[in-house]
């Protein structure tokens, strides 16, 4: 278990002017669950990251980690990392050039008064845990990307944290090496029941890896909740932005109609599910959500006129113009449409999603 | 246990302030080794100057009664502007200083260019013939130059007499003798520094210009000139700051040519009776007074340079220039400047070295030469503890300063410590102190302070350690800025701090410990400037050793000792080399 209270940090900008890089996150991570902090780079994420790590000194706040306060700023009470029980792996991987795997591995261990012949079995086993038997004696200069990175995941897992830290571990691989390992850190952060913190500002390795998102943006936290739900469901135009490619369309005069809810967006009328008491002013519109009408008639169906066409294999990305607005618009590779032509759309009235910005 | 550790940690004080963070209970060992560090950075480079400036006002001696009372006087001041020789060592220190920083720079930016930036052949010869230089002492060279070009026993006089001149055409007792020896003394390091500067040259900048249509000649003029320009002015104020100091050159081709510049003044008027030490401090903080001018214009000049692309700190391959058939001519001009400068005075040097007496060539000359000057050094007691002396000087503060200076480094480059850009400058300004001005220091200091260890090695030793730290901190700084700071945090996750220091920290910087390490050996080995004040007969390195021998007018046993000297320097930079190869970073 893993707790960040108000957690505040601040750095020295010019001229003594400071900039809040970390402004009151709170969040709270259960054993054996994985979260991420998602979000554009300088949003804080690493920085709250490093903080549970006990690399950076907080301003404020307060972390816990299993049943042990780290770190409290009202207390002024500070755990050294070394102290802190945390695994972490870093963005250059940080793997010791002048060692071996071997000693690499090892290195949490030393000094800690585990006898020799248990730490070469920790150490074996570990590296069994992340697919590289049989390398333990190599030198780590001679290791690839993949494997360098599978070395530090042992080394953060050798001495069994509490938490495991990951500061964007996938970022250096290409694009088929993230996927696989991708996959497998999340195999086998799940079967060892690892309680997790990853960091990252890749949108889909976030709702990929993760049991629970936190979105980020200028030192603060968006929003925070299950993948599909930060998905489905954004609250905030930035969640909506940066996660998919939402379009984020005005909303005004709205009613209730028939037990439906119907408001206004500038190109007509718009129906969509609303069931809170808020009063919103903005509707969230997933690219893939708009789909090609084959009538007029119905609700939330509008002209359009299509305005670009992006083919990317498996789906056409295309811009449309609803009057004066421009919405993006997924279809199937299987729907032919062409820059120019005239099209009727239509949008589930449940796939409207009202927000307020 | 956990909150037992809380609770101890808790006891301890803890305070939030403006750039310190939370004092924790394991910083302890950090925050007073740290401090430590700090305070004798502070100690060894503030103390002797305010001692030096402080002794410069009283017309007692140090250690006298009343040296301490508040009773200042500008008396010494007045008596060096009064007298005649200050105007003209003044007008002699620029002079010479300007004329030898220039003509090296010429000569360097020249060789530099050929084996940096073009593809003329034999380049690792012209390479290693104008580092040569850095194993030799510097009184050598002098020695060197005198066999050659003096008017009484100079070869090239001799020759110019044999083809019928009556007057000796050389006289290198002169200013610009004095200029002309330290233009070969002052190459090394010249071309080392353009070496660099033109090494780290982004490639791309000249090739965005050739892909603009303009030429070679124009990309030179518009392009690389420019860039280069603001390290050519830096390698320059540095040369200035190295030809102010100097002192073995116009010592030895000043004195007896009657040309005074300020080092020679403080020598004299310290070590000669009647000894005046108030006049020679202030002699020697106008010195320092000049040097940290140019330090500032320096300083001016490297933060500007941060401006332009140049120096990225990036492993650049510039991209280097076809000359085709111009190659070889190219080379061979390099080549023949290097034999003129280099191989020549060395040659001459050796072949002294086995004479007797020297004499020009010839068949009689030839069947003259002896192992006489070697064997009589190695009987000689004067030179068995020279070279121990400076073998414990070389070893013990190429070793403490490497170690010291890291841990600066370190603080100035890892951590948000308040005041830590004073600590680098700090760290940077004996760049600035003379050696003789340094020496002149130490003497107050120890003179005045309870610490009894003038007339001793230690003295040296601290003086050492004051005088290589700036070169030091500029190798160790850009070795920690090479090693990524994940490197070291992956380790605090799990150990305490003296444990990344032991296992992750200096095995990385090994490199830059090694090629630090060498370049203090080297140059403490054969040091004069600063020693020559602060030894006596017993602690007599071997720079001072030498110095005694030009005295005595022993010439062929001095060349003998620079030929032994050199070779000691040598094979220690290569013992160094494979020491840290073997148990250093192996990398693909």
């Amino acid at each position: 278990m893993l707790r960040v209270t108000g957690l505040k940090k601040q750095f020295e900008a010019d001229r003594g002017a400071s900039v809040a890089a970390v402004d009151n996150v709170s969040f709270e991570v259960e054993t054996g669950k994985l979260l991420t902090l998602l979000g554009p780079s300088g949003c804080g994420k690493t920085t709250t990251l490093r903080s549970i790590a006990g690399l950076e000194e907080p301003d404020g706040g307060e972390i816990q980690i299993g049943s042990s306060v780290v770190f409290s700023a009202t207390r002024r009470f500070s755990l050294p990392p070394n102290r802190r029980r945390v695994g972490m792996v870093f963005q250059s991987y940080a793997i010791w050039p002048h060692m071996t795997v071997f000693q690499n591995v090892a290195y949490p261990l030393e000094g800690s008064g585990v006898p020799k012949r248990e730490v070469r079995k920790r150490v074996e086993h570990v590296l069994a845990l992340v697919g590289l038997e049989g390398f333990i004696e190599r030198p780590a200069p001679f290791l690839s990307g993949g494997q360098q990175q599978r070395v530090a995941l042992a080394r953060a897992l050798v001495a069994e944290p509490e938490v495991l830290l990951l500061d964007e571990p996938l970022s250096n691989l290409d694009a088929k090496l993230r996927e696989q390992m991708r996959a497998e850190l999340r195999a086998l952060q799940q079967r060892v029941g690892l309680t997790a913190i990853y960091v990252t500002h890749d949108q889909i390795e976030a709702l990929a890896i993760s049991d629970v998102v936190a979105v980020m943006s200028a030192g603060r936290l968006v929003e925070i909740g299950p993948p599909h739900k930060i998905y489905d469901w954004p609250k905030s135009r930035f969640a909506a932005e940066f996660i998919g490619a939402g379009n984020v369309v005005p909303l005004r005069d709205i009613q209730s109609v028939d037990g439906k809810t119907r408001g206004r967006v500038p190109w007509g009328e718009i129906y969509f599910s609303h069931n809170s008491q808020t009063v919103p002013n903005s509707l969230v519109i997933r690219p893939e959500d708009i789909q090609i009408a084959l009538c007029s008639t119905k609700d939330n169906v509008w002209p359009a006129k299509v305005e670009q066409v992006v083919f990317l294999g498996a789906i056409y990305d295309c811009r449309l113009a609803l009057g004066d607005m421009t919405l993006r618009a997924q279809f199937p590779r299987s729907v032919v449409v062409q820059s120019g032509q005239l099209v009727y759309i239509h949008v589930a009235e449940r796939r409207c999603v009202p927000i307020e910005d | 246990m956990r909150e037992e550790l809380q609770e101890a940690s808790e006891s301890l004080p803890v305070k939030i302030g403006r750039g310190l963070t939370f004092f924790r209970a394991h910083d302890f060992v950090q925050y007073s080794v740290g401090g430590a560090v700090i305070l004798f950075l502070v100690y060894q480079v503030v103390t002797p100057l305010v001692f030096l400036v402080w002794g410069s006002l009283k017309t007692v001696r140090p250690g006298a009664p009343g040296f301490f009372s508040l009773n200042l006087t500008v008396s010494n001041y007045v008596r060096a502007l009064s007298q005649g020789e200050f105007v003209a060592a003044f007008l002699n220190s620029l002079i010479y200083s300007a004329g030898a920083a220039v003509g090296a720079l010429l000569v360097a930016i020249v060789l530099a260019w050929i084996t940096e930036r073009t593809d003329a052949p034999g380049r690792s010869v012209i390479y290693g013939l104008s580092i040569v230089g850095l194993v030799i002492p510097g009184i050598q060279t002098v020695v060197s130059w005198i066999f050659l070009a003096s008017p009484n026993i100079g070869l090239l006089n001799s020759a110019a007499r044999a083809i019928g001149f009556d007057q000796p055409p050389f006289d290198i007792f002169t200013l610009g003798g004095m200029i002309w020896v330290s233009i070969w003394q002052y190459l090394p390091l010249a071309f080392l520094l353009m070496s660099a500067a033109f090494q780290s040259m982004d490639p791309s900048l000249e090739e965005a210009s050739a892909t603009s249509g303009h030429g070679v000649i124009r990309t030179t003029l518009r392009i690389t000139l420019p860039l280069a320009l603001p390290s050519i002015l830096a390698v320059l104020i540095l040369l200035l700051i190295t030809g102010l100091e100097a002192f073995e050159t116009p010592a030895l081709l000043g004195l007896s040519g009657k040309v005074l510049v300020f080092s020679t003044l403080v020598y004299l008027n310290t070590s000669f009776a009647p000894s005046d030490i108030g006049l020679a401090s202030a002699y020697a903080v106008f010195m320092l007074i000049i040097s940290i001018g140019f330090l500032c214009w320096y300083m001016r000049m490297t933060r500007r340079e941060r401006a332009f692309a140049t120096i990225t700190g990036k492993g650049f391959r510039p991209r280097r220039i076809r000359l085709g058939r111009w190659g070889l001519p190219a080379a061979a001009i390099a080549l023949l400047i290097l034999v003129i400068g280099v191989v020549v005075p060395l040659l001459v040097l050796l072949w002294a070295s086995f004479l007797r007496f020297f004499q020009p060539p010839s068949l009689a000359a030839i069947q003259s030469m002896k192992l006489v000057n070697y064997q009589r050094l190695l009987m000689s007691d004067t030179a068995r503890w020279a070279f121990w002396n400076s073998l414990i000087l070389g070893v013990a503060s190429a070793t403490t300063t490497v170690l010291f200076v890291s841990l600066i480094a370190w603080i100035v480059a890892r951590t948000k410590l308040f005041g830590r850009k004073l600590f680098d400058f700090l760290a940077f300004v004996p760049i600035a102190v003379p050696g003789i001005v340094l020496g002149i220091s130490m003497i107050w200091l120890y003179l005045s302070f309870p610490l009894p260890i003038y007339g001793t090695l230690w003295i040296i030793w601290l003086a050492y350690m004051i005088k290589y730290m700036p070169g030091v901190m500029r190798i160790m700084s850009a070795a920690i800025v090479q090693i990524h700071p994940e490197m070291e945090e992956a380790s605090m996750l799990c150990a305490p701090w003296l444990m990344t220091l032991r296992r992750v920290l200096f095995p990385l910087l090994r490199p830059g410990l090694v090629a630090g390490w060498i370049w203090v050996m080297s140059h403490a080995f054969r040091e004069l400037n600063t020693a020559i004040l602060l030894s006596n007969q017993h602690t007599r390195p071997v720079g001072v050793a030498m110095y005694a021998l030009w005295n005595d007018g022993a010439f062929g046993a001095l060349a003998a000792f620079g030929v032994v000297v050199s070779l000691v320097v040598f094979l220690s930079a290569v013992v160094a080399n494979v020491v840290g190869q073997r148990y250093g970073l192996r990398v693909r």
